[in-house]
């Protein structure tokens, strides 16, 4: 971890979601975080996890894999245990993913495979040793808090019994 | 230039204009007055200085020339007019709106002209026509002055700036900072205290305790001292009135005197930010409709002048503003004819609506029984949206009216918004906040209780004291009701609620606890079309959302249909005597029974006989990790004799908040909750003054009963 001064683009937070490499601009974290309890936050977008608390300020937490539409792991395997802190264009947002990975740079450009259109993966890059899904956090942060919600039950009592 | 210079220019010149127009208006009532000349003039003449040296030659030549007009007034040369006050009123408009234009001017403001483009010819011109020729002012004229105003005004200059020594002027940004600090230190008061209550042996022996108990007394002290830097009189909200007043009223061919009384009364800045739309629609609407005109007046015995009185006065933990107009008066059938008309209401039900509740229709959206539509008021905006910005800020507006004789509204403030007193509630594993000033009494439900939920065909509702009342069950509303369809949870609580003047019941798994809470905003996104007002961190450091009672009742699908049915219900801000309070019964002494209103109690807590301690003498008990101090109820002698608590036993102690400040207080039994109204009873002598300790007398049930206050009973 001793890479020259780089352009901020160049090295990424790296992290796991279902078993793959995804990656943020390391310029864009904010700081990363073990496990904190989440509030649920009823009848807020699909891909919103809920809130939490840091150090007072009450930020929202992305569910990551439901964003990009990753398989749930099935009951009791799952182990989601860290949140990427990034900043967003509201203020910090916490990304719920799996497992924290590594700062990872790039001295030259490498190998990259650029985007499908609308697509909230920014470009895949080939890292010594790794294949490197890169997420286009603006475009990912949009698409989390627009998502629609679950509906809102009509009356008071709904319609479950 | 300095921009601070500039700044400070610009918030003095605003406050100077905003007296220049009452003193204005105060000639006018009174032409022969001489202080408030001499203050129209000292006003003008230092924004006249200040803008010679800052190099605002626009300025300076309008402020000249009123400053002129004014000066030939004092000297005797020239008499007031009608014209000489609508020429010196268009002066301070000019000023206002080229200082506006100053203050929005790109950054940044060092460099190039300060102000804006522009010709001020026809209002010199007028202003010379006014009687006198008023010279432009010399350039050369203007370096000196400061100084000839330190020669003409010496004593008001020397008193000004002692004044000014004893104040700081201090960024509103600064104050919210130490807002959100003191909000920062109340959350790690209460984690202490809850961590405290896991280890209280501990922590009594090790002198932890008596820390903490300190540490708890400065925060809440330090909390109300900060609260107190953001309060501004209210009278900043009112200040433009007495000119809307003037303008309306002309618009309209009446005579219209403003009156105002507490204007020192004080209020959270952001509050006070907040009345100004809906006290400036309030107002406009009573010159316009409220007051009749001169004709109707004479008609009606009443002197041609109509009057608008403005009140506002700090009650217990609120402020209360009334406006009063000696007007007309609404009339209550135009109001009933017109709910039914709209389909609000039917028939039946109008008729035995009493006059207050049907008053409340007025602030439904589109409501309006103005027979003309006029350029200032009447289209059936406004009201609804006055309601809904006081109820935005925690407040309520309520209205009552006496046809022929006038109009009242009635508003109600919190002191403050940051911090406040909430109920904690426990559901699916989630804690929601909702805040205290909506709870108007908690019941317990299901087994053995008495109150069930029960449905009928779609809807669920409960009966409380004979009355219908809708339920929402907050986790099915919430989607976190994790199934058992038709099973009810053991020990469910009951909230009833009151929002929008509705009441419901909100249904909750657990009840937790009241405690302050510091409201943080969702970020925007997560905002639109919630149920949360907000979220908060809780003692443990976990986030707890607030529930917004309002949209909870609206999107829960309690909205018109229930409005309609119940459109006055306990309107808290209006008519106190007519209202009716819920009251808490107890025994005091074995057999006397004694009444408290319901919303003078946090919560009763049951405790055994062996949790009473005593504190140098007094009486005792933990709760939530603080110690509360006791007492008996209404000085009961047996209970409060040393040997009282050793017989084992429980005992119900009443909870009271007041100040931030919680006492207790021990009686002997709770017995029921039942509604006073408040007509069986002569009115209440004012609490406190004069030693009127003694309670009052009810009559409940067919028995005497003592209602008692708890303000004065823990004092």
């Amino acid at each position: 971890m001793t890479a020259p001064a780089l352009a901020p683009a160049q090295a990424w937070c790296t992290f796991q979601l279902a078993g793959g490499d995804y990656g943020v601009e390391l310029a864009r974290v904010q700081e990363v975080l073990r496990s904190q309890p989440v509030t649920r936050l009823p009848h807020a977008p699909n891909a919103i996890a809920g809130l939490m608390n840091l150090r007072g300020r009450i930020v929202p937490v992305v569910d990551t894999r439901r964003l990009l539409g990753l398989d749930e792991p099935r009951a009791g395997v799952e182990r989601r245990s860290g949140f990427v802190v990034v900043r967003g264009a509201d203020g910090p947002v916490a990304l719920l993913v799996d497992a924290i990975g590594d700062v990872r740079r790039a001295e030259d450009a490498p190998p990259s495979l650029p985007a499908a259109e609308s697509s909230l993966v920014a470009r895949t890059l080939a890292l010594p040793g790794q294949l490197l899904v890169v997420l286009d956090l603006d475009r990912a942060l949009e698409r989390a808090f627009a998502l629609p919600g679950p509906t809102l039950p009509t009356r008071a009592d709904g319609s479950r019994s | 230039m300095d921009d601070s210079i500039l700044d400070d220019f610009l918030v003095d010149s605003h406050e100077g204009l905003d007296r220049l127009d009452r003193d204005l208006l105060a000639l006018e009532r009174d032409p022969a007055a001489s202080e408030p000349l001499a203050s129209a003039f000292r006003s003008l003449h230092t924004i006249k200085g200040t803008c010679s040296f800052l190099g605002l030659r626009r300025l300076e030549r309008v402020a000249h020339a009123g400053e002129s007009l004014l000066a030939a007034m004092r000297s005797g040369r020239l008499r007031w007019s009608r014209e000489i006050a609508d020429a010196l009123l268009a002066t301070a408009d000019t000023v206002r709106a080229l200082l506006a234009a100053i203050e929005s001017r790109p950054a940044p403001r060092s460099g190039g002209a300060l102000e804006p483009e522009g010709d001020d010819e026809s209002l010199l011109a007028r202003l010379a026509a006014c009687g006198v020729a008023v010279r432009p002012a010399p350039a050369r004229d203007a370096g000196t002055a400061p100084g000839r105003a330190a020669r003409t005004e010496p004593a008001a200059a020397e008193t000004a700036s002692a004044l000014q020594n004893q104040h700081v002027r201090v960024d509103v940004r600064r104050l919210d900072a130490v807002m959100d600090l003191v909000g920062e230190l109340v959350l790690a008061r209460n984690q202490l205290q809850r961590t405290l209550a896991g280890i209280a042996r501990a922590s009594h022996a090790s002198g932890l305790g008596a820390a903490a108990q300190r540490l708890d007394h400065v925060t809440t002290r330090l909390q109300d001292e900060v609260m107190r830097t953001r309060l501004q009189p209210v009278s900043a909200a009112w200040a433009r009135l007495p000119r809307l007043v003037r303008d309306v009223a002309g618009a309209c061919g009446k005579h219209v005197r403003l009156e105002t009384l507490g204007d020192g009364t004080e209020l959270d800045r952001t509050l006070v930010e907040a009345l100004k739309d809906p006290l400036t629609h309030l107002v406009r609407n009573a010159v316009d409709h409220g007051i009749e005109d001169a004709d109707a007046r004479a008609r009606a015995g009443k002197p041609a002048e109509g009057r608008l009185r403005l009140t506002a006065f700090e009650d217990g933990g609120s402020v209360r503003l009334e406006l009063a107009d000696d007007g007309a008066g609404m009339s209550v059938e135009r109001i009933r004819e017109q709910a039914v008309a709209r389909g609000l209401i039917d028939v039946e039900r109008a008729q035995r609506l009493s006059d207050e509740d049907c008053l409340a229709f007025v602030f439904l959206p589109g409501f309006s029984t103005a027979s003309k539509v006029t350029n200032i008021s009447g289209r059936g905006v406004g009201l609804d949206a006055a309601r809904a910005a006081i109820e935005a800020v925690g407040g309520s507006i309520g209205v009552r009216s006496v046809a022929g004789s006038g109009t009242t509204f009635h508003i109600r403030l919190p002191l403050t918004l940051a911090i406040l007193p909430a109920l904690t509630v426990e559901q699916s594993g989630e804690i929601y906040a909702i805040p205290q000033a909506h709870v108007l009494e908690l019941v317990r439900c299901g087994e053995g209780s008495g109150v069930r939920i029960e449905r009928a065909h779609d809807r669920v509702v409960f009966r409380l004291r004979g009355e219908l009342l809708p339920v929402v069950e907050l986790g099915r509303w919430l989607g976190v009701d994790d199934g058992e369809p038709q099973g009810e949870r053991p020990s469910r609580h009951l909230l009833v609620l009151a929002a929008d003047g509705r009441r419901y019941g909100l249904a909750v798994e657990r009840v937790r606890d009241t405690e302050d809470i510091v409201v943080k905003p969702l970020a925007h996104n997560l905002r639109e079309g919630g149920t949360f007002a907000g979220a908060t961190v809780m003692g443990d450091g976990r986030v707890a959302l607030i529930l917004d009672v309002h949209a909870l009742a609206m999107r829960a699908g309690l909205g018109a249909a229930a409005d309609a049915a119940a459109p006055g219900e306990p309107a808290t801000s209006a008519a106190p005597a007519a209202a009716r309070v819920p009251l808490l019964l107890v025994r005091a002494r074995r057999g006397v029974r004694a009444a408290v209103r319901l919303n003078e109690i946090d919560r009763v807590v049951e405790f055994e006989s062996a949790a009473f301690e005593r504190l140098d003498e007094h009486p005792a008990v933990r709760l939530d990790g603080e110690v509360l101090a006791v007492a008996p109820f209404a000085g009961d002698p047996a209970l409060g004799a040393p040997g009282a608590f050793g017989e084992p036993r429980t005992w119900p102690v009443l909870v009271h908040r007041e100040r931030g400040r919680r006492v207790g207080l021990v009686v002997d039994a709770v017995v029921d909750i039942v509604d006073w109204d408040g007509d069986e009873v002569a009115t209440p002598a004012g609490r406190a003054e004069g030693g009127s300790d003694a309670p009052h007398r009810i009559v409940i049930d067919d028995h005497v009963t003592d209602l008692v206050t708890l303000a004065a009973e823990a004092a």
